[in-house]
């Protein structure tokens, strides 16, 4: 442990970054499995990451210029960006025509995939860059990515709070949000907009794994766990929350890399119900038997 | 419990939506010279064939679409939408987290409810729709009959004047429907609710319309439910053949 706190005062910007977006994340993860769309989050996660690649591409992002306070910058505009733009359309889709998105969704994902490194093929840094979006890693935060990230935190918090009813309902029924007088419109470009931001910023801090991972299975495991949607929506954050501080811990003792064992630790924990439950079945038919 | 009260705000019985010359359509008009009354304690049920229409009067009716000629005129609790209650069919609702019928019931009251007031509101619609036993079950998990009833009462929450219902008993065996239908017309009678129904369900109709509005052939035909159902041209239009 020792040594863990002493690696804290090396790594503590991208450890932060990574606890701020495990609260984070699993929020915007509620919204995307109320509309029944999980994969959407890669989809816009990918989407993210084909931003960054069109900068690199462009000459304005880190490949040109590795460290540069500006390529960064733009390197993150550009992931929130394509994340604001795939996210915003995606949420008028769903609301206008009440489309399942599964086909569109693998469409970005795979365009995003194929077309970020193609983009970047000839630029020996650009392809690096996305590889390291790709594979995940939380080792590459700045200070100014612990204050972004909190501020993220804050604003999603205090929206949730104040109109949470009106946004859990968009997400349920655009339809009687709409005869109730609320403008899906709004809804649709606030949330989509604050969805594309959160998994920009989480791709360019911490890749596409753990954007992915901590957006979706906080959410899928809180819904085996909690009574009512109540409890769904704190547990969820908080699931985030304490499986990347083990992960944090556990990865730097082990030397693995963190994103991975985040993720993994979920998808575990995801699994350990239902094989109790087989197991369990199991049992009980031999001991019938 | 006085579901038609405080928030509609309206004079005793002046017209809660009244159109005259109404076109309407989502580009084109698909409904020509409507003309619908909606007073308070009445019981509309609009009746068509699949297509015909009703959706997209409706639609324009509660002030989502744009009217493409003539005129509506509603009453302030129905124009800035306090005072409606809407009932959407229910098959669009699988839910993917685990909501208790509370909590989906509260998601329809209004933003101008006090929170000390909320529990009363959501309490009063679950007990209305006589399914208060139901308020910490998931509402994913409980039977046809009794999600269309969470549906309803989540409209009720609003204490509306105008309860707009898309076929509130579709799918339901007779018995269900016929029970739902006699819950609807105590909140009309008692409460002096409005209830604008879409439906196919002519037995229903039969039963509790005191309006009927025939949406066929580009156009609305209104008038008592006694008249319009007795009326051999309205079989034929429903295509249910010559009476």
């Amino acid at each position: 442990m020792d040594e863990f706190l002493f690696a804290w005062s090396l790594f503590h910007d991208a450890w932060l970054v990574a606890l701020l977006l495990a609260l984070v994340l699993p929020l915007c993860g509620i919204l995307l499995v109320l509309r029944h769309q999980l994969f959407l989050s890669a989809a816009i996660g990918q989407a993210a990451t084909l931003g960054i690649a069109l900068g690199i591409w462009l000459g304005i992002a880190p490949a040109t210029a590795p460290g540069s306070s500006h390529a960064e910058s733009y390197s993150l505009l550009l992931a929130m960006a394509a994340g604001s733009l795939t996210a915003v359309l995606a949420m008028r889709a769903l609301s206008t025509s009440g489309s399942q998105l599964e086909a569109r969704s693998v469409w970005v994902f795979l365009a995003g995939a194929s077309l970020s490194v193609l983009l970047t093929s000839k630029q020996p840094h650009g392809l690096e860059e996305v590889h390291r979006l790709t594979l995940s890693s939380l080792l590459g935060a700045s200070s100014f990515d612990v204050w972004f990230a909190a501020a993220l935190l804050v604003v999603i918090l205090m929206t949730a709070w104040r109109r949470r009813r009106g946004i859990l309902l968009w997400a349920m029924d655009p339809v009687t949000t709409q005869v109730h007088g609320g403008s899906v419109v709004t809804y649709d470009l606030v949330l989509g907009i604050g969805i594309g931001v959160a998994t920009g910023f989480a791709i360019h801090a911490t890749g596409l794994l753990f954007a992915f991972g901590l957006t979706v299975l906080p959410v899928l495991l809180a819904r085996r766990l909690g009574p009512s949607l109540r409890a769904v929506l704190w547990l969820a954050p908080c699931l985030g929350l304490a499986t990347t501080a083990v992960a944090l811990v556990v990865a730097h003792l082990a030397d693995l890399p963190p994103g991975q064992v985040a993720v993994g630790g979920l998808v575990l924990l995801l699994a350990v119900p239902g094989v109790v439950t087989g197991v369990w079945r199991l049992r009980s038919r031999r001991g019938g038997a | 419990m006085n579901a038609a009260g405080d928030a509609a705000s309206n004079r005793p019985g002046a017209p809660l939506v009244a159109a005259v010359g109404l076109a309407v359509g989502r580009r084109q008009p698909l409904l020509r010279d409507v003309a619908l009354t909606l007073l308070p304690a009445q019981c509309w049920f609009l009746l068509g064939r699949n297509g015909s229409g009703k959706t997209t009067l409706i639609a324009t009716l509660l002030g989502l679409l744009p009217p493409l000629g003539g005129r509506i005129t509603m009453a302030p609790g129905i124009a800035d939408r306090s005072g409606v209650g809407f009932v959407p069919q229910e098959q669009r609702f699988q839910q993917s987290l685990p909501v208790t019928v509370t909590e989906f019931v509260c998601l329809g009251l209004s933003a101008r409810v006090a929170a000390a007031d909320r529990a009363a509101h959501a309490a009063a619609a679950l007990e209305s729709m006589h399914i208060e036993h139901l308020a910490r079950r998931i509402s994913g998990e409980l039977s046809l009959g009794q999600r269309r009833r969470v549906l309803i009462a989540r409209a009720l929450a609003r204490r509306p004047a105008l309860l707009v219902l898309d076929e509130p008993t579709a799918n339901l065996d007779p018995f269900g429907s016929g029970q739902l239908g006699a819950d609807l017309e105590h909140l009309r009678a008692d409460a002096g609710m409005c209830l604008l129904h879409a439906s196919h369900d002519l037995d229903l109709a039969r039963r509790y319309a005191t309006h009927v509005a025939l949406v066929a052939q580009g156009t609305v035909r209104t008038g008592p439910a006694a008249d319009m159902l007795a009326d051999a041209g309205t079989h034929e239009e429903l295509g249910l053949g010559k009476r």
